[in-house]
């Protein structure tokens, strides 16, 4: 007897629809998409049981006739490519002909369908892939896909399904994945008689994303767009601080398709660089347009994943999309002179001048950001323009005062700057560290009186092996017998630092030995500026804070410190109107 | 208490303990000068916990007691005043009037039983100097001290006593670790100092001493365990000491130079200010070469630029190159005397040494830097 047989066809559409179709909402997924390929403007889903006892999706899109209806059920079927080369060339959502059948064969599905223009619609009855019927109905212009009992056949899959509620969010989530790109869609979602999910048609992609993502960041969003060839890169982007601690708020969409792409995740990530903590995640709706010639969509029949021709280009096109837009955000430091107090302007006719002025951002100029990237092809690090020659961003900052030996109070234009006085010294000694490094000229200060350290065993033998590495960022150590090694010489740029403690952390990012140089580099310096700059509780005076202060002004991301904190937090006076009520 | 008291005199000692009251205290009373009447005179106490100052100036005291007035608005009235006597007196509640005859205040006050009690150490073997020698001392050591370096404490001066062919001098040293500054000077009865094994002064009690001493005459010194004594005439200065080693500096010291080089201070000295033009955080380093005869001063900076000066000099010795902060030579060249100085340097990992004729038992140390 052959151990090795075909399976019935039943069966293997079974296994086939499992790969499409896996949870409720990845029906919803396929059936919104076909509707949006339909040319739809108004799409309702409506969901009971968390789509596990009923999906039904209603379009007003161009509908099927009694043929189509027949047609699209089959395996293979679609209105959408023709022949092989157009799956180069996908313009639509869909394209593979899985989706119908592959529900069909898992659920009991319904379709009734009007296509425009007609006055008489039918309806397609189907249950576990075998056609019911096929009727004459009234129906409104559209298509309406109801599927009830999904799984209902294949006990194993249905068992594995989560509570109700968990599938509700899902949908949820697919649906607002799916409405991002298309804003002149209405979208709506129910369940039961709850509306869950209403997002009228509207004419911008603003409003639609905060109806997403909430008011709140919908104001603070940041438009960026860049061009490179037929690669265009819209990106709107949360300011850092709306970091959140899961990346369930990056939307990335390919020519309108959303995408799940840990690469291109990697690439939002590193175009905010350093102005985000560890272990956070931007709020950030990406937009790729590019010609369907240069990207697979092929690769996956949820088609999630997406293959690049050129991944290199994209990569770096995202980066600096996101870089250019965030270097333009306020930068209220730039080339100002912190130094007379009393000629500074007070804020004029605090009250009488009309509140939109409150409102409107002033326009922000900030050079070096503009041009961080010359050409794709080669990262190019943008040579600095003079720090004189910055515009004065903001006339008439005033230090305040120090506020609990750890804050520098700032009067800015606009209202009140709160600086942390340590993450604002430490983004100054990271960068100017980074730079003397980078040009191979740190200054080394020799100690006049060699101090001693004491190290582990283990620290010992790090150091006794790479302990070259050291000497090339300014350090140097001598071996004085046993555990004991005498720091002779240091970067001239780090004070009051404790090197005991300095040297043991250093030794540990050594001993994990990351092979890229850049890293550790990075790493080091990190380090360094975290020892050497000023604490919290130092007490600093007017001059200082001012000297910090236009420090801070000619420092290339001066927003953030390098492990990602923000450095200031302003407060406008609009803000502080409306916590005293002097406005509503 | 009630008193009337000469403007001038007080307001003498009223500005002497200005830099001493807190302004942004925590401790409200820590900003109020005590006075306390009693027989004829008046007794002023100031502190900020670290120092404390007492001065006692002769008044009319009509009635004795205590009370507290706020140090910086005593002085500003003080010092608007064109009257020659003033009248202070205690009311109730703690409110105090002032008035000078043409102008009256009164003041809210502090309870005076706040006021941290001020103790002035007992039995303190007391030393007499003369002021100019120890502003000298203390002009020559206070720049290198850092405030608050990690590792290390050296936020203060270093005074002991140190025998030297049967003579005691008295010992002044501070660092940074990247500089060092020693004077020693000859003290008559400087055996008599308590002074152990040496104590750390710190920078604020330096700079009070200083304004002690800056008056001429004579301060006399004492040390008694964790304190420190100055008195000048009716003035009492009263030091807390730092709980801090000093490193161990003799072997830092260079002994022996085979090629001394002898230079005007005041060009080395402008030569240096003119190097720290072009010098920022990043780039401070001025380098210096000395080859046959010649100083070779060049500070470049990539974001600005280069300067350069050479010195005629006489020298035999090897070339030798080495980076320093041209700060650091300011600092000490600023505080020397001498015409001439002396400057040593044999090695580019060993200090710079200078030293003056004029500047007797002072030498001033600079670790280079590596450029």
């Amino acid at each position: 007897m052959n151990t090795i047989r075909i399976l019935p066809e039943k069966l293997a559409s079974q296994i086939a629809a499992g790969e499409v179709v896996d949870r409720p909402a990845s029906v919803v997924r396929e059936l919104t998409d076909n509707s949006i390929d339909a040319g739809a403007d108004r799409i309702v889903v409506r969901i009971e049981g968390g789509g596990k006892r009923l999906i039904k999706v209603s379009d007003n899109g161009i509908g099927m006739s009694e043929d189509d209806l027949l047609l699209c059920v089959e395996r293979h079927a679609t209105s959408k490519i023709e022949r092989a080369s157009d799956l180069l060339n996908v313009k639509s959502l869909g394209f593979r002909g899985e989706a119908l059948p592959s529900m069909a064969a898992v659920s009991r599905m319904q379709i009734t369908s009007l296509p425009q223009g007609r006055l008489t619609g039918h309806r397609l009855k189907i249950s576990g892939g075998k056609l019911l019927a096929i009727e004459e109905t009234g129906a409104p212009a559209g298509t309406i896909v109801e599927i009830k009992d999904l799984f209902f056949n294949i006990p194993a899959r249905r068992k594995f399904l989560r509570a109700a509620r968990t599938e509700t969010d899902h949908i949820v989530d697919v649906i607002s994945r799916a409405a991002m790109p298309f804003p002149r869609i209405g979208f709506r979602l129910e369940d039961g008689a709850k509306k869950i999910l209403n997002l009228p048609a509207s004419g911008d992609t603003l409003s639609r994303l905060s109806g997403l993502m909430g008011r709140k960041v919908g104001e603070a969003i940041m438009e960026g767009e860049e061009r490179y060839g037929d690669l265009s890169i819209k990106v709107y982007a949360a300011p850092p601080d709306f970091a959140r601690s899961r990346g369930d708020r990056l939307f990335v969409y390919v020519n309108g398709r959303n995408i799940r792409d840990r690469f291109i995740t990697k690439a939002i990530m590193d175009g905010y660089g350093k102005r985000l903590m560890r272990g956070r995640y931007p709020q950030v709706v990406l937009f790729i347009d590019i010609d369907p010639l240069e990207i697979d969509v092929n690769v996956h029949p949820t088609k999630q994943e997406i293959r690049f021709r050129n991944a290199r280009k994209v990569f770096q096109a995202i980066v600096a999309a996101i870089e250019s837009m965030l270097a333009r955000s306020p930068h209220p430091f730039s080339g100002q002179e912190f130094i007379g107090s009393e000629s500074v302007p007070a804020r004029k006719d605090l009250l009488s001048s009309a509140s939109d002025s409150f409102i409107s951002e002033p326009p922000w100029e900030y050079s070096p950001g503009s041009e961080r990237r010359e050409s794709l092809d080669q990262t190019v690090y943008p040579s600095r323009t003079a720090p004189l020659e910055q515009s004065v961003v903001s006339a008439g900052a005033r230090i305040i005062g120090q506020l609990g030996n750890t804050y520098i109070l700032c009067q800015v234009e606009d209202g009140l700057l709160i600086v942390d006085q340590h993450a604002a010294h430490e983004r100054i000694v990271y960068e100017n560290l980074k730079r003397s490094l980078a040009a191979s000229r740190v200054e080394v200060q020799g100690l006049l009186i060699p101090h001693e350290l004491e190290l582990s065993t283990k620290e010992k033998r790090v150091i006794l092996g790479k302990g070259d590495r050291l000497r090339g960022f300014g350090i140097e150590i001598d071996h004085f017998g046993g555990n004991t090694f005498l720091l002779r010489a240091v970067p001239a740029l780090l004070k009051n630092v404790d090197w005991n403690s300095f040297i043991s952390e250093f030794v540990t990012e050594l001993e994990e030995g990351t092979p890229d140089e850049d890293v550790l580099l990075d790493k080091a310096v990190t380090l360094m500026a975290c020892h050497g700059a000023i604490r919290a509780g130092q007490r600093l005076s007017h001059e200082e804070m001012a000297r910090l202060l236009s420090e801070l002004g000619e420092m290339d991301l001066p927003t953030n410190c390098p492990h990602g904190r923000p450095i200031f937090k302003r407060f406008t006076y609009y803000e502080m109107e409306k916590m005293f009520k002097r406005v509503v | 208490m009630e008193i009337k008291i000469d403007r001038s005199e007080l307001l003498k000692s009223v500005s002497r303990v200005q830099s001493i009251i807190e302004r942004k205290s925590s401790m409200p009373v820590l900003s109020t000068i005590l006075f306390d009447a009693s027989g004829s005179d008046v007794r002023l106490s100031a502190t900020d916990l670290e120092l404390g100052f007492q001065e006692t100036i002769s008044a009319n005291v009509i009635q004795e007691g205590s009370i507290t007035i706020s140090g910086r608005k005593l002085f500003e009235i003080l010092k608007e005043s064109k009257s020659e006597t003033f009248l202070i007196k205690m009311k109730e509640n703690n409110w105090v009037f002032i008035s000078d005859e043409v102008a009256r205040f009164d003041l809210a006050c502090i309870a005076p039983d706040e006021f941290p009690a001020f103790i002035e150490p007992e039995g303190v073997a007391m030393v007499e100097i003369d002021a100019d020698t120890l502003t000298d001392m203390i002009n020559k050591t206070i720049y290198a001290v850092t405030l608050e370096e990690a590792g290390f404490n050296l936020s203060g001066v270093f005074t002991e006593r140190v025998s030297n062919d049967g003579d005691d001098f008295l010992r002044m040293i501070a660092t940074d670790g990247h500089r060092l500054s020693m004077i020693d000077k000859a003290i008559t009865n400087v055996g008599l100092l308590d002074l152990g094994k040496g104590v750390m002064i710190p920078k604020k009690g330096m700079s009070e001493l200083n304004r002690l001493a800056s008056e001429g005459g004579t301060v006399s010194i004492g040390f008694k365990q964790k304190e420190c004594v100055a008195k000048k005439g009716n003035a009492v200065l009263v030091i807390r000491l730092l709980d801090a080693k000093f490193p161990d500096y003799q072997a830092v010291v260079p002994k022996e130079c085979a090629f001394p080089i002898l230079l005007k201070r005041s060009l080395l000295l402008e030569a240096m200010r003119k190097m720290l033009i072009l010098s920022n955080e990043r780039y401070r380093a001025v380098k210096i070469t000395l080859e046959k005869d010649l100083l070779d001063l060049i500070s470049t900076n990539p974001d600005l630029g280069e300067g350069q000066e050479k010195i005629e000099i006489k020298y035999a010795g090897e070339r030798i190159e080495a980076g320093f902060n041209p700060k650091y030579f300011i600092d000490i060249l600023q505080s020397m005397e001498s015409d001439m100085i002396r400057m040593e340097f044999t090695e580019s990992t060993r200090p710079c040494v200078l030293k003056g004729d004029a500047d007797k038992g002072f030498i001033g140390l600079i670790m280079p830097m590596r450029v």
